[in-house]
Formats: structure tokens, sequence, C-alpha cells
């Protein structure tokens, strides 16, 4: 290990205009996260232009700090008004609003800041010593096990998304439909765009996680008014965790912070899988998983330790390979060749200040992260104590504004809203939104993998089951489906409700 | 859920699946770059849609599954307001670009307090301009973000 490119690292992250860009860049993305519809890679992106006019150093710095401010953000507005702020979050709504419902909320952002501490910095130093090492395992991913690992992780979270299969494995495959509208780009060819200019560059997932979960939610309580059952302000509870809450939640911490750095280090699956893992695992080892989808502490925990974890981890392909491991990083890239460098292995030996300045600085950047948002847990739990049928149209006001935000598209506002609506009836009949949501992120990569992989083995299906990696996540993805099957537990075992009160 | 609405909801999946099936039939191939083509993978997505479909219609009528259980009727109690919802989110998207971000937004907001916390039209005025007003000159000015200024040019994109 190089100790002195790292000491010297120290020495840029710690000058002082570059302390100050990163808690800039800390509070920005937090501020970001919190706005529902406006995650990281939208932050990172709309702070390109603002750092043009600084050393390439600088600008990554600001812009890491916006990325795991905006990671730690997203929680915010999942727990408190069941709105992932991003797609990583979107486990965070099942058990941290509920948490909120029960005057837990304080609680649960406190340990989202916790626990997105603790795994930013054990992460850091992770990234610091096994860069290199854990590349060359990133290496070793072909597409037949991307591939494998987009089945599995569509498979877990199916598996676990509502009491029936069946539906779960519908909403899958509408995802999945969802996600192949829009250009081929391997051929150029139009695929259910239906002429429309407005489909060519397919659907943002943004807009339909925007009117799945944020517009959908406002169209229920509105019923909830209609029927006069709209509850009354949240209580805001003790902000502070009880020891029963931290004697649940740190073991957590603990699994979820090596789970979300190697798969954060993988290219293409990012937060929103490293948190699906996450809370998987979680469930899978309870002795209560009754208690998850509930307001379980470990329900919030270790998805958001895994994302935070999975956004350093993210680094490893960024700066090692020059492959983006999320769609944060792959703006960060080409802000990266916009200042004119070479992301990949060559980056440590030629701007070696740039690349462990930035690796440094986040240390500094998580304990920011933290200090900015512990004072902030209060203020943020005292939102509940707004009533919801005042906060309701704000939030779909926010809503509309954030996806507007995107592309500046009025197209964009009605498909959310017909989303909105679409949410809603799925709610009424028990078909769980997360599983499409995931689908349609995950869906653009499963389909290049599978395609990647058939050209490589000319056209031949053994190639999915010619590497052990590939094998593994395969038969992990049929058991994720068979093994509730087999079971036929007919009532509530399998049951995680969406955050969907 | 009961089994009824179960079947529906299959049956709405099965028509998707065989609507997406005839589109994916209809994905031009003669130009494909790369030997496995745009139709493959959507092939096989439609084929998982009609195969979950067909599991939950026929899985409806088998005791002891998740799908034949009776929970009891949907509730659409609400669906009137539901509905207006729907419709004045579908309005406003219409009308953002002609009456800027400003006016649209604080006339959606008014009309769903109006109904929402009726009989504080003071309460639910200063909700709708101020967080207009805020909302505005946030976005447009400290985020840089241009909204429509439609016909109240004060920020944003005229």
């Amino acid at each position: 290990m190089d100790w002195h490119a790292i000491l010297d690292g120290f020495a840029v992250a710690l000058q002082f205009h570059n302390v100050v860009n990163l808690f800039i860049g800390v509070f920005l993305g937090t501020v970001i996260g919190v706005l529902p519809g406006i995650g990281p890679a939208t932050g990172v992106a709309l702070l390109i232009p603002l750092t043009f006019g600084m050393d390439p150093t600088s600008s990554l710095i600001m812009m890491a700090g916006v990325y795991y401010g905006a990671m730690y953000g997203g929680s915010t507005s999942a727990i408190l008004i069941n709105t992932p702020g991003d797609a990583s979050a979107i486990m965070t709504t099942i058990d941290g609003h509920k948490m909120a419902l029960k005057g837990r909320g304080g609680a649960a952002l406190a340990i989202a800041a916790i626990g997105s501490f603790f795994a930013g910095t054990v992460c850091t130093l992770l990234l610091t010593v096994l860069a290199q090492p854990l590349a060359n395992l990133a290496l070793k991913f072909g597409p037949a096990e991307y591939f494998a690992l987009m089945v599995f992780a569509l498979s877990a979270v199916t598996s676990l998304s509502g009491a029936s299969l069946a539906k779960g494995l519908m909403a899958t495959a509408f995802g999945l439909m969802l996600s192949t509208v829009g250009m081929d780009l391997q051929t150029g060819v139009q695929r259910f765009t239906f002429g429309s200019p407005a489909l060519m560059d397919g659907i943002d997932f943004l807009v339909v996680v925007v009117g799945l979960f944020a517009v959908s939610e406002v169209l229920l309580n509105m019923e909830r008014v209609a029927k006069g059952e709209l509850r009354q302000p949240l209580k805001s509870g003790r902000v502070w965790l009880t020891r029963e809450e931290w004697r649940q939640a740190w073991p957590a911490i603990l699994r979820a912070t090596p789970i979300g750095f190697l798969v954060g280090a993988l290219p293409g699956a990012g937060g929103t899988v490293a948190s699906i893992l996450s809370y998987t695992v979680e469930k899978r080892i309870s002795k209560t998983p009754e208690r998850f989808g509930e307001g379980a502490i470990e329900g919030v925990a270790g998805p958001e330790t895994a994302n935070n974890a999975s956004s350093v981890g993210a680094m490893i392909p960024l700066l090692s390979l020059g492959v983006p491991g999320s769609g944060t990083t792959a703006v960060m890239l080409g802000a990266l060749m916009m200042f004119g460098l070479r992301p990949g292995p060559l980056l440590f030996h030629e701007q070696p200040h740039l690349v462990w300045g930035l690796i440094d600085s986040m240390y500094l950047g998580n304990l920011i992260l933290l200090i900015l948002n512990l004072p902030l847990v209060g203020i943020f739990v005292k939102l509940l104590e707004v009533p919801m049928k005042i906060l309701n149209p704000v939030i779909l006001a926010l809503a509309f504004i954030g996806i507007y935000s995107i592309n500046y598209s009025v197209s964009d506002l009605f498909l959310v809203a017909i989303f909105g609506v679409l949410g809603y009836l799925m709610k009424k009949v028990d078909v769980p939104t997360a599983p499409m949501v995931l689908a349609l992120i995950l869906g653009y990569t499963m389909e290049q993998s599978f395609r990647q992989a058939l050209q490589a083995s000319r056209g031949s299906l053994a190639i999915f089951v010619s590497s052990p990696i590939a094998v593994a996540l395969l038969l992990l993805a049929a058991a994720a489906v068979i093994i509730p099957i087999v079971t036929a537990r007919r009532t509530g075992t399998v049951v995680v409700e969406e955050a969907e009160s | 859920m009961n089994p009824r609405v179960n079947r529906v909801v299959g049956a709405l999946g099965l028509a998707i699946g065989l609507f997406y099936l005839f589109m994916t039939f209809q994905i031009r191939t003669h130009i494909a770059a790369d030997a496995i083509g745009p139709r493959l993978f959507p092939f096989l997505i439609a084929a998982a849609m009609l195969v979950t479909s067909l599991w939950t219609i026929v899985a409806s009528y088998v005791p002891g599954t998740t799908e034949h259980e009776d929970r009891g009727r949907l509730d659409w109690t609400g669906w009137p307001l539901v509905a207006a919802t729907g419709a004045a989110a579908l309005l406003y998207a219409a009308l953002f670009e002609t009456l800027g971000f400003l006016v649209d937004t604080a006339a959606l907001l008014f009309g769903m307090l109006a109904y929402a916390n009726p009989g504080q039209w003071r309460v639910n005025a200063a909700v709708a301009v101020l967080f207009s007003v805020a909302a505005a000159y946030g976005f447009n000015e400290l985020l840089g973000i241009p909204l429509p200024a439609g016909i109240v040019p004060l920020w944003g994109v005229r």
C-alpha cells in the first residue's frame, strides 16, 4: 500500500477550500435526497455546470459529498412521508414509515444517520486497503454473471414483496416490459414507443417511482379524507433510540456494511440491489420475521447502511476500472472525462492527488454527514406535526416539481399522474409495486447482459451455467421463488407489505 | 383480496401480456446489428407475464392458496375524490406551461386543501401561495432549476 500517496491525499482533502466544498456538497446532497424524485444522480448532474471553474479534485470532492449526502437524505422522505427520495431508499419505506406511524420516526432517522456514518467510514477504510484486489474480483464478472445477479435480485425482492407470489411475479414482468420501452441501443430499433418522441428515450424510472409511491400515496390519503379516516398528525415520539432498538440495530449495521460494499463494487448493481439484499438477509435470519413490514428497526438499519456502503463501494470500479458502479458514478465518470481525465487503473499513477484526495475526503465527509444530520433529526421529525391533510397536497406539488426538473418535460408530468393512478389501483388490489419498480431499474442492464452473454456464446444458453458464480446466483434465485411455494405458508409469513399504509 | 378480484387482475395481466406479445412481433428486426436481436428479451418477458397471469387465475380457484382467500370486498367508496384528484393532477400537467408554475401550483394546492381542510380558507390560501412562491424562488434562483413562468413572470422561463 502506498502510504505516501494516502497521506498526501489527506493533505489535499484537509485544505480549507476542499473542506468547505465538501460541507456544501454534503448539505446540498442531503437536501436533494430529501426531495422526492431528485436523487443523487440528478443532484450531481445539476452540480456539474456549477463546478466548471473549480479544479477537478475540489469538484469531485463536492460531487462525492452530494452523492453520499443524497443517499442518506433519501431515507428521510422514505421514513417520514413514505416516499423514497431515490430508488435505493425503497426498502427503507417498508419499515421506516411504519416506525414513523408508531411514533419512532426520530429513532428511524437516527439509526439511518448512524448506519450511514458507520458504513461510510468503514467502507472508506476498506476502499483504501482493498481497492485493487476488489477490482480484480469484480473483473471476473462477465455478462452471464451479471444476468444471473439481476435474476437473483429480482427473485429476492419478488419473494418478499407480497402475500401472492404470482402477483409479485406479474408486477416484475410488467416492470421489465416498461424497461424495454424506447430505442434499442444495440440495433437502433424503436420498441413499444407507439411513434411518440417522448418515449424514444424510454420511461425514466424516477417518473415511475414518484408516481407509484408519492402520487399514489396522496390518492390513498385523499380516499381516507373522503371516508373520514385520515390519520391525525403522526406522533413524533422520542427522537433517540431505546436500548432495545440499539441491540436490534447494531448487528444489522455490521452485516449490511460488507454486503453494501461488495454489491456497490460490482459495476451496475448499486445501492438499490444492496439495500434489497440487506433487507432480505435481515428478514431471513431474524427470529421474529413477522416484525418486518410492521416497523422493525433492522429493516431500516440494514438497507440504509447497505446503500451508503454501496456508494463507497461504487467508487472502486469508477476509479480503478473506469466503469460506473451506479447511476451517480456514471454521471461522475462523465464529469471526470469533461475535465480531460481518463478513469481507469492508470488514474492511480497519473493523478494520485486526485484519487487519494477524493478517497480521503470521504472520511471527513461521513463525519460531516453525521454532525449535520443528527441535530436535524428533530427538525425533520417536526414535519410529522404538520397535519397530513395539509402535507398531502404539498407532497403532490413536490413530486411534480421534482419530476419536471429531470427533463423539463410536461410529458413526464402526465406520466407521473398516470403511474400515480396505476399505483393506487395496484395497492387496492394487492399487487406489489416494489418489484415493478426494481424490474424497471434493472431491466436494461439485465437485457444487455443477457444479449452480450448469448452473443459471446453464439446463442448457447449453456453460458449461464458455465461459471460457479453464475450457477450459484441462479440457484439462489430459484430458491427465492421455490421455497415460498414449497413451504406454502398461507398467512402472513412472507408478507412484507410495502410502505402502503 | 377476494378470488374474483384476483381473477380480474390475472385477466388484465393476460391482456397486457398478449398485447405486449403482439407488439413484440411488430418490432422490426431486419436491421439488427447483433445476432440475438431486439425481440428475444421482450418475447421472454411476454411469456413470463402470460404464465404468471394464468398462475394467478388458476390459483384463485384452488382452495388453500393466497389467491383463493376471501378477505372481503374492495371498498371503492372514496373513488369520486380519488378520481377528482387524479383529474386535477392531469389538469395541472396540461396547464403547467400555460399558466406557469406559480399559478398552476397555487391553484392545485388551494383546490385540494379546500376539500381536505374545509372552512380554513385563510390557512389554505396561505399554504398554497407561500409554498408556491417559496418553491418557485428556491428552484429558479437557488437551485438554478428553471420552471415555467407562465402568466406571472416573477421567476423562471417565460
